[in-house]
């Protein structure tokens, strides 16, 4: 049988934790996935990158359909 | 500014203390709908007092009276803030059909904000946010980015 180390058991608590408290589950509103990590770099660094092509001013106006999901958050 | 049908609670907070940027969100506000904040009588507090503006919206609103209000409203704040760039979040939940939200926009009245906003001839980020019947938001999108255009 295989022993979890003490660090291993506190990090399974606290994630577990951490999912019930943003609903991160199967079902709920937030499912994790594969690739969520780089999902959220793709959703952020698009709105900087337009923000920069504004800035330089490159172009009128900028789209990224990718952002703008954390407008809201409540917690 | 934020069209989409949850508060943006996020960005106000950010927001919430300052002068530098001004918050504008539209948004169905009541019976304990998601996020819960953004009444109208949420404005900043501090040096943000009076930049941080709330449309709370009761369920079923249509184009017409949407921008009725849309209209006069930024009409407004666009001369009176006259900011260097605005950055518009069209979350596709604001339309009709949606799963979680309960306005009654059509696309092409969704649109008229991405028109509007595009009338005041100011830098303009589009982003997107939420949507839950998602063949609408595509189509939404779809129609949108071809606003931006021209066509």
């Amino acid at each position: 049988m295989l022993l979890k180390s003490e660090e291993e058991r506190k990090f399974n608590i606290n994630s577990n934790k951490l999912k019930s408290q943003f609903s991160m589950n199967e079902t709920g509103d937030c499912p994790g996935f594969a690739g969520l990590y780089e999902f959220c770099q793709l959703s952020c660094g698009g709105s900087i990158d337009a923000a920069q092509v504004l800035l330089r001013g490159d172009a009128s106006i900028a789209v990224n359909w990718g952002g703008g999901l954390h407008h809201a958050k409540k917690c | 500014m934020d069209v989409d049908v949850h508060h943006g609670d996020g960005v106000e907070e950010a927001f919430y203390l300052t002068d530098r940027v001004m918050t504008v969100s539209f948004h169905q506000y009541g019976d304990d709908f998601f996020p819960g904040t953004g009444s109208i009588d949420s404005v900043g507090e501090g040096k943000g007092k009076y930049y941080s503006l709330n449309v709370p919206l009761k369920v079923g609103i249509d184009d017409d009276t949407y921008h009725d209000m849309f209209k006069t409203i930024m009409d407004e704040v666009m001369a009176k803030y006259r900011p260097g760039a605005v950055i518009l979040q069209l979350g596709g939940d604001s339309i009709a059909y949606d799963v979680l939200g309960r306005l009654n926009l059509t696309i092409k009245g969704h649109g008229e904000c991405v028109k509007k906003m595009m009338g005041y001839g100011v830098p303009l980020m589009l982003l997107g946010g939420g949507g839950y019947t998602v063949h609408n938001v595509a189509r939404l999108w779809a129609y949108e980015t071809g606003l931006t255009v021209g066509e």
